[in-house]
């Protein structure tokens, strides 16, 4: 009995002290300590005709004011239409296409 | 039961253990022919723990499923098509009825040293999905019908005696916050876990009834109607089995079961119920805290009267201790030597306030002049025991346990007289000297800290440690827990590279935490800025170094490049530095420009900390083709500016560099062997 604890106790320490111990090869090595294998679902489109005020100032380049012009501005056919808005240019229709639809 | 031999329970909960870790760790399965001492038991728990978790796994939920429904939300947790659900929102939602909107992820790795590993804290619940609310409506409330115990339980008392009565009768802990951490840092947290100690009492105080065998009775029909009250923690189903076993035995005129018997049939009975139990902390604290009472108590002498409660109590809470230290030291970096001081004082008053407290659930205000003072002298108690010192030690390898549980064993065989005492010292002396042995080579590594958007630099030089920036201030927490967890208990030089809050806010927590040597500042920060006031109110000493300047720090040399005159900006006139760590160069440029970049001379480095969190407006070209590093750091989170820019990253594969970027892989470790 004796001698299966020190053999166990010799083990755990070989274990232990050999990685600190023994000589390295390679002179760095790197390890991260979460590799990130999800990527989140695009959102969902908002609606343009539907959305409420809230879900129009999430996206991206759209404030209060524009949020506001947008919901005037309704009915809309389709995406392009939100060019008629006063202040949403090309640059910002290409910055929100992704996220809206009619 | 009647006729088994008599370590079949053991047999069962150590088979049991070994089934539900074995899928985790299948090494483990090397040490099955220790079971054959318990025989058929084991073999039997061994199985069926190991059938249960491989033939009905905790079912994955589809990640990225786009989820709309109306479901009930209770205490953070949702269901959805059979599975349970961690709903994560901001802020989080009460309980209720709500329409929901959002879409199924997996739960968060470890991302920081010390950092919380949301996969096994939901596995052990038996829960493998999180639910990312991105819209939340709520329609109705949820009727919790434990709403009136509660309120009568608080009524008439002051706020923080609710508070830690919430704590101590129902292991709520959410009101206490603060005093919460003075139970820590007294070693009375457990208290706050309902658990045997709770359950003991309450059972103790009805067994005081004179009702003859029928208290037996009454005591069991309390079991279900607590768990019902205070929730089903791990450690409170762990108790309330291993009591109904009792309570059942005696009541039936079989006697009590042996402690040990209960605890391994218990240990059965819930790892067959869910396997990846094993993985929460309430569980594994609860069974070694019981396995240590019950190894050392009925092995003592105790002499009669007062004197035999004060040696029995302290003897308990010792034990406790030394089964539990391992554990509370890897996962909360601190052990309270008070503790078992502590906790013997504490012992009378909580014996007194978890019956009293369980009458106030029933009855409400009547009781709450009898409640009030205890529950303020607990929080006294908790208040003076936090001053009490502290012992600090980092996270504890796999081998470490072994190594201290194999030399707790020798000293416990001693207690029962089956080994003499100095043979059990002599044996025991072993593993603690290879323990000892074992932390003389101090690591040498690079740790580049995950705190979102920015940058914190742990510098470890063999003995000596080195704080490069600390992120935002609410990152600050974040990064004293991974200096905790690697054992981190002094810096030896904290830099601060420029002003800025993604660089130096989180250094305000550090400096108030960590003790610190030298605090290294770009020459930009003012005398009223709240870092350099924070450190001169530490009386740490600054220096405001220029390019030129070398340190020699553990076995390395730090030296700093830039500044070599002030320009006014304070991007501009951040710190550069060198660090040699023997095997290896780092070069850390801070946020630095392309036009500071092509005025430093680092010579050839193997690890470049890239500037800017990866901005097109460093990392030139001129740079790397004089530094040639082999690996690239960038501290960079979720950002609206587009880094690390793209310019950037095409640059470092031009010339052949490994990029390695915490928003994609956490915290990032430079691995560089070990100086002694």
């Amino acid at each position: 009995m004796v001698l299966g604890y020190l053999l166990a106790v010799a083990l755990l320490a070989l274990l232990t002290l050999w990685p600190k111990l023994a000589p390295r090869p390679l002179p760095v090595r790197v390890e991260a300590l979460a590799e990130a294998s999800f990527t989140p679902p695009a959102p969902e489109p908002v609606s343009l005709n539907g959305a409420s005020l809230e879900e129009l100032e999430a996206l991206p380049g759209i404030g209060p004011t524009l949020a506001q012009r947008i919901v005037e501005g309704r009915p809309y056919g389709t995406v392009e239409d939100l060019l008629k808005v006063k202040g949403i240019g090309p640059r910002t229709l290409e910055r929100i296409r992704p996220y809206v639809r009619p | 039961m009647k006729g088994a031999p008599s370590s079949s329970g053991v047999g069962l909960g150590l088979g049991g253990l070994l089934g539900a870790l074995a899928p985790l760790y299948p090494a483990l399965l090397l040490l099955a022919p220790l079971g054959l001492r318990f025989g058929l038991p084991f073999f039997l728990g061994l199985v069926l723990v190991l059938l249960r978790g491989l033939l009905f796994p905790v079912p994955e939920p589809p990640y990225g499923f786009r989820v709309e429904g109306t479901p009930a939300v209770r205490e953070g947790f949702t269901r959805w098509e059979g599975h349970r659900l961690r709903v994560k929102h901001f802020p989080p939602l009460e309980d209720g009825v709500y329409h929901l909107r959002g879409y199924l992820a997996p739960p968060e790795l470890r991302r920081n040293p010390g950092g919380f590993d949301e996969r096994a804290w939901l596995l052990a619940q038996g829960i493998k999905g999180v639910f990312h609310v991105e819209q939340a409506k709520r329609l109705s409330a949820l009727p919790d019908p434990r709403t009136s115990f509660r309120a009568r339980l608080a009524e008439g008392l002051s706020p923080p005696a609710k508070e830690a009565l919430e704590g101590l009768v129902l292991g709520d802990k959410r009101g206490l916050e603060d005093a919460y951490l003075l139970f820590q840092k007294a070693g009375l947290a457990r208290l706050l876990a309902v658990s045997g100690l709770h359950l003991g009492f309450l059972v103790g105080a009805v067994l005081l009834l004179p009702l003859g065998r029928w208290r037996y009775l009454l005591a069991l029909a309390l079991l279900p109607l607590y768990l019902f009250l205070a929730g089903p923690s791990p450690s409170l189903v762990r108790a309330s089995l291993m009591a109904g076993l009792s309570l059942l035995g005696l009541f039936l005129g079989l006697g009590a079961a042996g402690v040990v018997q209960a605890l391994g049939l218990a240990l059965f009975l819930q790892l067959l119920l869910r396997p990846e139990a094993i993985l929460g902390l309430g569980l594994q604290l609860s069974y070694l805290a019981v396995l240590g009472l019950a190894l050392v108590l009925p092995a003592l002498r105790l002499p009669p009267g007062l004197k035999g409660y004060l040696f029995g109590g302290l003897a308990a809470s010792l034990a406790v201790q030394a089964f539990l230290a391992p554990l509370l030291l890897h996962r909360f970096h601190l052990l309270p030597l008070l503790s078992p001081l502590a906790n013997l004082l504490a012992a009378p008053v909580v014996a007194l306030l978890v019956p009293l407290g369980f009458l106030k659930l029933l009855l409400g205000g009547a009781l709450a002049w009898a409640v009030e003072p205890p529950a303020r002298g607990l929080l006294f108690l908790a208040g003076a025991a936090s001053q009490g010192p502290l012992l600090r030690l980092g996270e504890i390898s796999p081998q470490g346990f072994a190594l201290y549980y194999l030399g707790l064993l020798p000293p416990l065989l001693a207690l029962h007289h089956l080994l003499p005492w100095r043979k059990a010292l002599l044996l025991a002396s072993l593993p603690a000297l290879v323990g000892l042995a074992t932390g003389l080579p101090k690591p040498v590594d690079l740790w580049l800290l995950d705190v979102g958007q920015e940058d914190a630099l742990l510098a470890r030089m063999g003995g000596a440690e080195v704080l490069v920036d600390g992120g935002r201030p609410e990152q600050g927490e974040k990064v004293v827990r991974a200096l905790r967890a690697l054992g981190v208990e002094a810096l030896e030089v904290l830099v601060a590279t420029h002003p800025g809050a993604d660089h130096d806010g989180g250094l305000l927590k550090v400096v108030e935490e960590v003790p610190v040597g030298l605090a290294l500042l770009s020459p930009a920060y003012q005398e009223d800025h709240p870092l350099v006031q924070a450190l001169r109110a530490k009386g740490v000493p600054i220096l405001r170094p220029g390019a030129g300047t070398a340190f020699r720090v553990g076995k390395g040399r730090i030296q700093v490049l830039w500044p070599s005159y002030l320009s006014g900006d304070d991007n501009q006139d951040g710190l550069a530095l060198l660090l040699d760590l023997g095997r290896a160069k780092a070069l850390l440029l801070a946020d630095l420009p392309a036009e500071v970049e092509e005025k430093l001379a680092p010579g050839p480095v193997e690890v470049l900390k890239v500037s800017h969190h990866g901005a097109r407006t460093g990392t030139s070209e001129a740079l790397l083709a004089q530094a040639r590093p082999q690996i690239a750091l960038i501290g960079v989170g979720k950002n609206p500016f587009g880094h690390p820019h793209p310019e950037v990253l095409e640059r470092l594969q031009a010339h052949g560099v490994k990029v390695y970027r915490t928003d994609r892989m956490g915290a990032v470790r430079v691995d560089l062997g070990y100086a002694w």
